[in-house]
């Protein structure tokens, strides 16, 4: 089935797409993987592998542009991965892929509650990791979430907000940036872009908006502007932190990082106006995260429940809201004890690498899932077809897959770490997938089957 | 194979249920939506107007609606029966629903508490 059903209303335009597909990106944590990434190019490079980065995950927005015509389905990834690598496949993957974003929840809320503290430090980070997270999941449970015009909102205020500070930064060093073609040794380049690929997590969650579009064609369109203006916003604060801003103010140490590097920058370069404009803006950007990540998570736990993947307890309905509940409260409970272990550890770094390596996995099986499907389903209509066919859709999979690795294959804990806790996670719920789920599965299927034969005969009689 | 009338009967048995349920009317006293169910085998329509809490079924293609549920006449039949979860034909991609984000999962909730719960 092709372009849009009759009589279906649709009320999307491009600039909503936009802005919700690059708004899902930004996040306060961010700001971490700008200055690692500069550190990595020692400073004024920085804008090189968050460049490649962007243009690796063009690529992969084609992907996601050509699946999303294919299956426009708001399962998304699970479901490519499915018709391309089988449900056992689908089914770790977006586990894995789940748990994963409830870990940077975590991770975000540590690094918000440090900015909230620094604008009222009467309040201690993990109080505001609270009321944060609670608030957050009071919306999610009323079925609040940021959409439409507060997206535009939100995510322009962001993008001119940013652009304007560090155009503002780089005027006090009168636009002079030294060694700005540095481009740094070439296996940090290549750890560099890896990380980097943190900055544009999340862009393709506009998929699910697909069958609400008036334009069928702004999905993909959205989804390459988003990624060109995410390049240029970040090429651009990482320009403007590294030329106005100490190194060792912005990075901390290995085992005492910055947790909030953009205030030291607003700090450092505006001045308090320029702080409390970067505290606002920080906020703005964290409310996307949180309201995404927890209504994904508790929708996507919602699903499984009601694919028989997790106990069917969690797919409970709360009547007089209308959402999930039980699921809510579940994610609600994890990100808490999340961010509360990441507060006490610090272990974010971990975190922000873990994110940076599972999304560039996430790319590269989209990639390949296009390059499967070209074959296995290749009678199915396209409304859209990425460029480069399938020999760039193998070479942009098997990239996406080196850079991953580069991610965790860093000489330190934090990279490692991350690469470790991935391969327990994954593990883990392959185990759990191959155990529970598919001989769970095989019985309900043949419970539906018993219940099909007697109500056919039921209803023939009926008929 | 299942035939129209099959999923005719499979289409008013899902009104009738969605009805008679009491907790089904509570939550969706606001959601007022028509649904357009596309069979694509056999190229049958009809429509399930929500208004209220009250579910009617009628035969044929809305002028407007808000979702879109199309598959072929044996996945629709299955799905409105209750034979099926409707997450195993849509993550399998044989069922398509067309809509808003909300609408499609408030459609799953309605099939969750009638069969489910």
């Amino acid at each position: 089935m092709t372009g849009p059903p009759n009589g279906l209303r649709r009320t999307i335009g491009l600039r909503t797409v936009i802005s919700t597909s690059a708004g899902l990106t930004f996040a306060s944590s961010t700001f971490l993987v700008v200055v690692t990434v500069g550190m990595l190019m020692g400073g004024n490079g920085s804008w090189l592998p968050i460049l490649i980065a962007g243009i690796l995950c063009a690529i992969a927005a084609a992907a996601f542009a050509e699946l999303c015509g294919l299956y426009p389905n708001a399962a998304g990834i699970r479901v490519y991965v499915q018709r391309a690598f089988g449900e056992e496949t689908a089914q770790v993957v977006a586990l894995t892929y789940m748990s994963v974003v409830t870990l940077v929840v975590g991770a975000e809320a540590y690094v918000l509650s440090f900015v909230l503290h620094t604008a009222i430090p009467q309040i201690a980070p993990p109080i505001w990791i609270f009321l944060m997270i609670t608030l957050a999941t009071a919306a999610n449970f009323r079925g609040l979430k940021v959409a439409g015009m507060l997206q535009d909102i939100i995510t322009y205020t962001v993008v001119v907000s940013i652009v304007a500070m560090s155009v503002l930064a780089l005027h006090r060093t009168e636009f002079h940036v030294t060694t700005l073609l540095h481009p740094g040794a070439p296996g940090s380049l290549f750890t560099a872009v890896g990380i980097a690929i943190f900055l544009f997590v999340g862009f393709e969650w506009v998929t699910p908006l697909a069958e609400e579009v008036r334009d069928h064609r702004s999905i993909a369109r959205g989804m390459f502007i988003a990624v060109i203006l995410l390049t240029v916003v970040y090429s651009l604060v990482a320009t403007a932190m590294f030329a106005t801003t100490s190194r060792v103010a912005l990075f901390g140490t290995i085992a005492h990082r910055t947790p909030a590097p953009h205030l030291v920058f607003a700090l450092a370069s505006l001045g308090r106006a320029g702080e409390w404009v970067m505290i606002v803006t920080s906020l703005f950007m964290s409310l996307t995260t949180f309201n995404a990540g927890l209504i994904s998570v508790s929708r996507f736990i919602y699903a499984s429940a009601r694919d028989h993947v997790l106990p069917a307890r969690f797919a409970h309905i709360s009547l007089k809201y209308a959402t999930p509940d039980v699921a809510v409260f579940t994610i609600y409970v994890i990100a808490l004890a999340v961010s509360m272990a990441v507060y006490l550890t610090r272990s974010f770094v971990t975190l922000i690498n873990l994110a940076a390596v599972t999304e560039a996995i996430i790319y590269s099986f989209a990639l390949a899932t296009v390059a499967s499907l070209r074959k296995k389903d290749s009678d199915r209509t396209r409304p859209y077809r990425m460029l480069g066919g399938l020999s760039l859709a193998i070479t942009g999979s098997i990239l996406f897959l080196l850079v991953g690795l580069g991610v965790v294959m860093q000489n330190n804990p934090a990279a490692w770490g991350a690469g470790i806790l991935l391969v327990v996670i994954a593990v883990g719920w392959f185990a759990y997938v191959r155990k529970v789920v598919l001989p769970r599965k095989e019985q309900i299927k043949l419970q539906q089957k018993q219940r099909r034969n007697s109500r056919r005969a039921q209803s023939s009689e009926e008929i | 194979m299942s035939s129209n009338e099959e999923l005719s009967h499979s289409l008013r048995t899902f009104a009738d249920d969605c009805n008679a349920n009491e907790k089904l009317r509570v939550m969706n006293r606001d959601w007022n939506r028509v649904i357009h169910i596309h069979a694509e085998d056999t190229l049958a329509d009809y429509t399930l107007t929500c208004h209220e809490g009250t579910v009617v079924y009628s035969e044929g293609t809305p002028a407007n609606c808000d979702l879109r549920v199309a598959a072929n006449c044996e996945v629709l039949t299955q799905v409105f029966y209750g034979e099926v979860s409707p997450n195993e034909p849509y993550n399998e991609g044989t069922l398509r629903v067309d809509g808003s984000e909300d609408d499609v999962l408030r459609l799953d909730f309605i099939t969750a508490m009638l069969w489910e719960e």
